[in-house]
């Protein structure tokens, strides 16, 4: 019974992620995951937004939600989000193939994938807003 | 479809959960098919937003409405996959977890659904 009771005691838990310094591989996993989760809601307001768009409801609310500064930012926030996941998510599908996991590769593919983020938005901003 | 796993790991069985490599390969496979969707789903919404068209003229092709619907069910589909780990990760409580899958799987079929039912309504009207 001794046994037992040392077994209830507070055991050993990993891992301990706030005794670790935030390094792009870290951030980078989390944010992709988070990205994927802002993405799902997204996918929830494009279909609130068909469903309006089809007249299948009364309200417009979607669409005039996406009219005010708020709902621009939203947009905003999603169409990055969509960057980041998709090119991250290459990123993934590259190591699932064995390849790009030494420590070097992986910090610079890392930074890779925020750079081509950051083009894509600019050049979707220009289009969207100059075009 | 459960082809992709091989007859010898089927019949020695997976571990304590009993699968996982379903759920591996088809986070992987609708992932393959998101990137030419995404592509097409980005162009269009900025030539929605920088031209004169609206969604409801875009929806009419044929075209663009089909790829609408692909897009809903491959994204729905992978996003109740990725929403599936991330409960199993964070939700510690056993029954909780199975509850909110189970929620999550049932909100993602009803979002596609209502998608796929918009455009198809949209489409309709052309």
């Amino acid at each position: 019974m001794s046994e037992t009771t040392t077994t209830k005691r507070e055991r050993p838990i990993s891992p301990h992620l706030s005794v670790y310094k935030p390094q792009i591989t870290s951030i980078m996993s989390i944010t992709h995951r988070m990205t994927g989760i802002i993405l799902l809601i997204g996918a929830f307001v494009f279909v609130g937004y068909l469903f309006s768009v089809a007249g299948l409801q009364s309200c417009d609310c979607i669409g005039r939600f996406f009219e005010t500064i708020i709902g621009k930012i939203a947009i905003s926030v999603w169409i990055a989000a969509f960057y980041y996941h998709f090119f991250n998510g290459i990123r993934h599908m590259i190591w699932d193939t064995g390849r790009g996991f030494e420590k070097q590769s992986v910090v610079n593919s890392g930074i890779t994938t925020l750079i081509l983020v950051i083009i894509s938005l600019a050049i979707t901003w220009s289009v969207a807003v100059g075009g | 479809m459960s082809s992709l796993r091989t007859p010898l790991k089927r019949a020695r069985g997976l571990g304590a959960a009993k699968e996982g490599a379903h759920h591996w390969i088809y986070q992987r496979l609708t992932a393959i098919a998101l990137i030419p969707l995404f592509i097409w789903f980005m162009s269009s919404i900025v030539i929605v937003i920088s031209s004169d068209t609206n969604a409801i003229l875009w929806l009419q092709s044929p075209m663009h409405a089909f790829l609408c619907i692909f897009f809903l069910i491959v994204m729905f589909w992978h996003g109740s996959l990725g929403i599936q780990v991330v409960l199993e990760d964070y939700v510690s409580c056993h029954a909780k977890k199975v509850f909110y899958i189970f929620l999550s799987k049932i909100l993602c079929a009803a979002g596609a659904v209502a998608g796929i039912f918009s455009v198809l309504s949209i489409y309709l009207k052309g």
